[in-house]
Parts: structure tokens; sequence; C-alpha cells
């Protein structure tokens, strides 16, 4: 061996303590794997110390690798976020199938289109089923302030049933959803969010106050608290990114007063003229609804959907072979493709190059531990056993691993500040929670240990004898 | 300098070897999938407009409640923008370049003929008679409309014209053996008898929807949006930030019960249109970066400990003869033998990435020429890390042998 590889007494010294008094222990009784864990950190600090470019290196590599993969699952986990979990399994979108007789809405997979007419909608709602259900639709109105000062702005308007509110569990601050009487009798009622209250009120409790929209007067009924949906998933034609809608009026009312859609208006055959022309084409433009508790709710209204179209079809509708169904929220999230196919990409580049960085610290921990292959081999000679050896670097592994993941949740930190920096709605997105923290952690530890295995088991195959010899 | 040597020693400790050429191989795979992506986006971003960019701007105009006639409203309107100096040419709008939002049908050219698939798809622009000084592009063939065949235009109406224009993409997919002038087209996506005469072809112009499957195919129909509805500015060169400045003020001389929004110049426009694009253009170039700096200082790194390990043995070598740059050509013999294990694992393994990429998410099939690309670019780096340990050799002395044990 290299004439170099001497040892400055005092550390050498240590490590010889180190030895005896295992040796010594062994003889009085089991070290504990506490002891013998403290004294294994205690040598991975030194062997740290010793090695600084080197150590430093495998941190690095180790963390940014970590970072990568964790920024991209950190966008995937939060996209793919059940954004109702109490009653993502209760909650079912209705899809029906009146699209074009000559050609299928989806080509490859054949599903049903992803809106349903403004009819359909409307005389789902009107059947007696006894199940909580909305027809709903994306639009906008102005709200204009009482204080002329302000200047008049839009406000995202989302045009629902009552039954809205309680299926999806709206939080009222104050008041409650307007009644089915006032639903049908098209009343001028509102529910908006606490944020327009204070914006136009500079109060929230403005139950029963009077709210310009449109140019016309409504009568709050309720106020909404603070409410994300990451993902928006009732309307997922418009931006799933985007906040809850900021005023909800009755499903009657935003018929009768012609309330623009905004979201996807899809015809397979022209429309008749105006806005009237518009809700009783076959042209699709409102999501659909219902609460069903448990399965024989589903059978039953899936039976009824089935009736529905039997009887539509009396009157020339649905041409096209039965194809009604009812989806699941976490389901109809996936079906939709709500997450973008960039993201998923993304995770699996980083993925790989987090394997790239294992590997590199791979070949890194080899040439570090057989590096010193003479200390190895003197520790043998003077009783430590293979898998003390061998328990010992695997711990340096992991304190190395423990070290990227300290460096990888900066770096993680600073890749999901440029992901909102370059995509602005992605706010909500981009963000740690402690589930990611602990992931991020496990997966340095696992992966540094695995990562240090094979050189850990080199190293303890280091024979004491020749090391001896050498020296 | 012989091969063999280096081979025996190779084969004698593979596993050091084995795990660079993996750490390479990976590395291959995962560059050339992330340079041909990145470039992908970049062309995509750099995607023409055929407007006159520098120079546009848009926003949108709303009246509340009924007060004033929508079709006199907006006339007004116009004028009070055109009136504005600076400003080259004003029109409210349906479609914007790149604007997300508009109107598609489905054109057809013959009465049986049903719309299939996408390449049948085109946007729909409203215009008006001023519409190649609006959006600051070239009429190819034919002419633009005249004044007295726009009409106004309200939500609610259907788009059947007498005469249409079309762009060069459209033009070329309905009519590519010849021009398209004086033909009959149906714009209407209902089954009948074609009733829209082309009378003019204009340059390339993109749709609103350029990540779409029609990024390019537009169609221009003489009507002129009228109400609550969106406006499109040219203005001249240097005077965009005045005018922009200056719209709201114009707007609410004419009626103040309104809104103006959405004030937005073009660059703005195409910069939302391929935000994601863009993110992923960055953060694939960070890690393609990052990972090229991992992959050499791996190398560094353990070469280095290579060259530790074999003091005594360069040094015997030295001492019998071998040059400095017999060390040197051995440590980069040895690491191009190595990098090139890992180009051809790589090369198979960038094809399976790219593969996964589109059975299971429709991306773009890799071109092969990446592959050479992404070899060249690790072969160059595994000879640069190489370089600094491998030169650390060189200066061991002969009489190092002579010394240890």
């Amino acid at each position: 061996m290299s004439g170099k590889r001497t040892f400055p007494t005092g550390r050498l010294r240590r490590l010889m303590w180190g030895n005896t008094a295992t040796n010594a222990s062994r003889e009085r009784a089991t070290p504990t794997s506490e002891d013998m864990t403290t004294y294994y950190l205690k040598l991975a600090l030194l062997a740290l110390k010793r090695t600084p470019a080197l150590s430093s290196l495998m941190v690095l590599a180790i963390a940014l690798g970590l970072a990568t993969a964790m920024t991209a699952f950190t966008v995937l986990y939060r996209m793919s976020n059940n954004p109702i979990p109490q009653k993502s399994d209760v909650l079912y979108a209705v899809q029906l199938d009146a699209w074009s007789p000559e050609r299928p809405f989806d080509r490859t997979d054949n599903l049903p289109p992803d809106q349903l007419t403004h009819g359909d909608s409307r005389r789902l709602m009107a059947l007696d089923d006894g199940y909580r259900k909305t027809g709903m639709w994306r639009s906008s109105v102005v709200v204009v302030p009482e204080n002329t000062k302000v200047r008049p702005r839009n406000a995202p308007t989302r045009i629902v049933a009552p039954d809205f509110f309680a299926m999806f569990d709206a939080p009222f601050l104050h008041g409650q959803a307007w009644t089915a009487e006032q639903e049908a009798r098209a009343e001028r009622v509102v529910v908006i969010s606490r944020e327009l209250a204070e914006r136009v009120f500079n109060k929230s409790d403005v139950v029963g106050d009077r709210i310009y929209l449109d140019d016309e007067q409504f009568q709050i009924v309720g106020v909404l608290d603070t409410w994300k949906l990451i993902p928006l998933f009732y309307d997922v034609t418009n931006n799933v990114l985007n906040e809850t809608e900021d005023v909800f009026l009755p499903f009657s009312v935003g018929t009768g007063k012609e309330k623009a859609f905004h979201g996807s208006v899809n015809c397979w055959q022209p429309p008749g003229e105006g806005f009237k022309g518009l809700i009783d084409s076959e042209c699709i433009m409102t999501q659909f609804w219902v609460e069903l508790p448990d399965r024989g709710a589903r059978e039953r209204y899936q039976a009824l959907l089935d009736a529905y179209v039997a009887e539509q079809r009396k009157a020339g509708r649905f041409k096209r072979p039965d194809n009604q169904r009812v989806v699941a929220v976490m389901p109809w999230l996936e079906q939709n493709e709500v997450i973008p196919r960039d993201t998923r990409m993304f995770v699996g580049i980083g993925a790989a190059f987090l394997l790239v960085c294992l590997l590199n610290a791979t070949g890194l921990l080899l040439a570090k531990f057989l590096r010193k292959s003479g200390e190895i081999g003197l520790r043998r000679a003077l009783g430590a056993s293979k898998r003390e050896v061998f328990n010992q670097h695997l711990v340096e592994s992991g304190l190395i691993g423990a070290c990227g993941a300290i460096a990888g949740l900066i770096l993680t930190w600073s890749g999901l500040l440029a992901i909102r920096a370059l995509i602005p709605e992605y706010q909500e997105i981009a963000q740690l929670d402690i589930w990611l923290f602990a992931g991020l952690f496990a997966t340095a530890l696992i992966g540094a240990v695995a990562a240090g295995a094979y050189p850990a088991w080199r190293a303890c195959q280091v024979m004491p004898a020749s090391q001896l010899k050498a020296h | 300098m012989e091969i063999s040597p280096i081979l025996k020693s190779l084969r004698k400790n593979p596993v050091a070897a084995l795990l660079i050429a993996a750490q390479v191989a990976l590395t291959l795979a995962i560059l050339a999938n992330v340079l041909f992506i990145v470039s992908d986006r970049i062309a995509t971003m750099s995607m023409p407009s055929g407007i006159d960019e520098p120079n546009v701007f848009t926003f949108a105009s709303q009246d509340i409640g009924e007060g004033r006639n929508p079709i006199d409203g907006t006339l007004a309107d116009l004028d009070a923008v055109r009136a504005i100096p600076g400003v080259i040419a004003a029109a409210t709008q349906i479609g914007i370049p790149m604007g997300q939002s508009g109107w598609q049908t489905g054109v057809t050219l013959k009465a049986e003929e049903k719309v299939e698939g996408p390449e049948r798809l085109a946007a729909l622009y409203m215009v008006d008679e001023r519409m190649l000084d609006v959006y600051g592009m070239q009429l190819l063939e034919g002419r633009t409309f005249n004044a007295e065949e726009v009409i106004a235009w309200k939500t609610g109406d259907q788009p059947k014209p007498p005469v249409v224009i079309l762009n060069k993409a459209l033009s070329q997919k309905l009519f590519p053996d010849g021009s398209a002038l004086g033909r009959m087209i149906n714009i209407t996506g209902d089954p009948g008898e074609p009733a829209q005469q082309v009378v003019g072809v204009v340059d390339t112009i993109a749709s609103p929807w350029p990540r779409s499957q029609n990024p390019d195919r537009v169609v221009f129909v003489p009507f002129r949006p009228s109400g609550s509805t969106n406006f499109i500015v040219r203005t001249e060169p240097g005077e965009l930030d005045r005018v922009m400045a200056a719209i709201e003020e114009a707007l609410f001389k004419v009626d103040r019960n309104r809104i103006v929004d959405g004030i937005r110049d073009f660059k703005t426009t195409r910069a939302r249109a391929f935000e994601g694009d863009r993110a992923m253009a960055v953060l694939l170039a960070a890690i393609a970066l990052a990972l090229l700096a991992v992959t050499a200082f791996g190398i560094v790194g353990q070469v280095s400990f290579w060259v530790t390990q074999r003091t005594k043995q360069i040094g015997t070598r030295r001492a019998l003869g071998a040059r400095r740059s017999d060390i040197l050509r051995y440590f980069q013999l040895e690491n191009a033998l190595i990098v090139l294990l890992g180009i051809a694992v790589g090369c198979t393994l960038a094809m399976a990435i790219n593969g996964a990429l589109v059975k299971y998410l429709s991306f773009g099939a890799l071109p092969l020429s990446w592959l050479p690309i992404g070899a060249l670019v690790v072969l160059v780096l595994g000879q640069l890390a190489v370089l600094g340990p491998a030169l650390r050799a060189t200066r061991i002395a002969p009489a190092i042998a002579t010394r240890t044990a």
C-alpha cells in the first residue's frame, strides 16, 4: 500500500480505542445497538470530514437528484389531490351521449361527451328522484358597487341549483342557500364569496343586503367563507386551477336572464338563433352532478338515466348506442386528464435523474470506502467483525443521504419557487407539505443506503492480514 | 497505445467501470430526450403569429345594462379608438392569434361531405374591411372584404356569410392542387350545399390555439362583433404603450356605463399561450445542465481514486520508460472505452424512454439524429472530466515505485 497511508496518532488512538471498547464490552455484555449506532455515526462524521471534497460531491449529487425528482413529484402529487376527500365517493358527474349519430364524441375511447345540453340538465333536475343534484355552468356578471368611485368589475359566476352548496360542502360564513321555492320562482337571490363581500361592502356579514349584478338588484342570502377546491373538479372544461367563483346565481335566473356560457360550447349541429336557440339545441355547455350515497342509489340512478334516454329516444334524440353513466370524482379527474402530460413526463425525467445521482453516489462511495482499505484492514485485524464494518459503512452512506436530504430540501424549495415564478397559476400546486417533506427524507435515506450497500459490502471484504502486512 | 492492457485491467475490476458506464448510459438516454423536448418546445414557442406583433394590443369592452344600441355603440367606440394619435387601425374581433379563445368550425367542400377528424377544422375570425391593416398581414390572392359586405354581429347570430377569405394554410389544405379563389365552401359545420365563396387568400396567420391540432388554419368572415366584445388595435411603431394607456379614457368619453379590461399587448398574449412550454423548456434545460455536472464530477471523483490506487503502478511504468503522454493517453483511452460502452447502452435506453413517452403520454417520436449529438456530448464530457485526474497521474514521479513497500 501507499506509503502516504499513515494516520495522525490522535485519530489512530481514537479508532483503536473504539475497537478495544467494542471488544471489551463484548466480553461483558452485548453492546446495545444504540451505542453502536452512535459510535458508527461518530466514525461516519470523521470520515466525512476527512474527505470534504468527495463527501460534498456526493451530498450535492444526491441533493440535486432528490430536488429534481421531488419538485416534479410535488407538482404531480398536488395535481392528483383529492379536492373533496369526505365526499369524493358519493359525488358523481353525469354523462349522456346525445352526440352526432355520424361520429363519436371521443374517437379513441368512445367516452360520452364531457358536458350535457342545457335541456338535459333542465330535465334531469326536474325529475323527482329524491337525490341532491345540480346542473351548472360558469358565467360572469358585472358587479356594480354602491360606491360610485369604485369602478364596476366582472366577477366569476356559477349558475347552480340550490343543492349545489350542500353537495359540494360549500362553507357558509353567513346565511344559507336559496330555497327550492326561490329557485322555482327564479327569485333574484345570490350567494357570494367572502372576498367579494369584503371588496364591495368592506364587511362579510351582508346577508339581506342588496347587490347590483349586471344592472339588476339581487338579495344576498348567503356568504361563503374562503373556499379552495384544488383542482376545481366540478367543471373540467374551464381551467381546473381557477378559484371557486365569487357569485352563485339560481339556475332558473341564469337561464331566464341569459347569462353567457364561459367555458366550452360544443356543437355537432348548428344551434338556433340567439340564447334561446342555444339552450334548446344539441350543443353541450352545462355540467351536471348528482350525490348518490350508496351503491343502491347508484344503481337506481343509472336505471333512471337509462329510462330518461329511452324516453328521449321516442322524441327522436339520442341516436347513438346507450352510453349514459355516472362517474365519481377521482375517476372523473383521471378521465379528463386533469394532470398535464408534461407533469408526468417531468416526474419520469426527475426519477431517471435521481437514479443517475444514486449510481454516481455508489461509484463515489466505492472509491471513498476502498481508499481507506488500510484503515479497514487495521480495524478488522483489531477484531472488528465483517458485520460491524458493513454496518458502519452503511451508516456512513446514510449520513451522506441525510446531508443530501437537507441540501435537497433547500434545492426542492428553490425548484418549487422557480415553478411558481414560471407558471403563476401553480401558486397552490407547487407547495411542499408535511408528507412530501417526510417522503423526501425517506427517499434520501433509502436511496443513499441502497447506493452504499455494495460499496459497504466491498469494504467488509477487505482482508485484515494483508493490510497488516502492507504496513 | 495498446487497448488490451486497458481491457485486461478493466476486466479485473469491472464494477467501478460498469458504474460509470451505467451513469453515462442513463445520462445519454435522459439527455437525448430532454434536448429533443426542449428544442421541440423552443420551435413551438417561436411559431409565427403572422401579425405585426410589436405594435398590436387587444382589450375587452363590456356594456353594463341595456343602455345603448350595441351596433351604434360599437361604431362610436371604434371611431373614438381610431381617433387616438398613433393608431393605425382598430376593429372589434372574434379570434386573436394565440389568444386561446374564439370560434372553431368544420369546413367542407361538398354537400354530402362530413367533417371527419380535426384536419377539417378551422378557426373562424370575424373581421371588417380593415383586416389587413389591423393584423398587419399580406394579401396573397384575390381581395379583402368591401365595407358593404361587413355586417354587424351579436352573440347568438349564426355565421353564414356569402363570402369568406382563407389563410394560406387552410387554402392549401382544402385545395392542394390549385387556387382557392372563386371556389365555394361550407363553413357552417352543418351538412349542406357549399354557400360561401372564397374571395381572397391571405398569408400565414396563427389560430387562437397554437397547441391544438389546428394551430394555423383560419377562415375570415365579414362580421363586425358589436356590443360587449373584444377589440384589436394596431399602432405606429413605438406608440403602443402610449395608446394602451389612453384607451380607457377614450372609451369612457364615449360612454361611462361600461367595463374596459384585459388590456394586453400581443407580447403578453404570446407569453401566456406558451407559458407551459417555456416553463418545461427552462426546467428541462436546468436538469440537463445539472445532469451533465453530476456525471462529470462523478467521473472526476472516481478517476481521482483510481489514480491514487494506481500510484505505484504508474510510477513503475514511468520508471520502465513510459512517457507522461502515455500515462495521459492510457486514462483517456480507458475513459473513452467506458463511455463508448455507456453510449451503446444509452442509445437503446434513450429509445426506450422515448417509446414510453410516445406510448403513454403521446409525445413525439425522438428523431434518431439526437442520439449522435447526445453521444458526442457525453464523449467530450467524459474526456474533459478525466483530464484533471489524468494530468495528475502524469506528474507521478518514477521514483515512487522504489519508495514504497
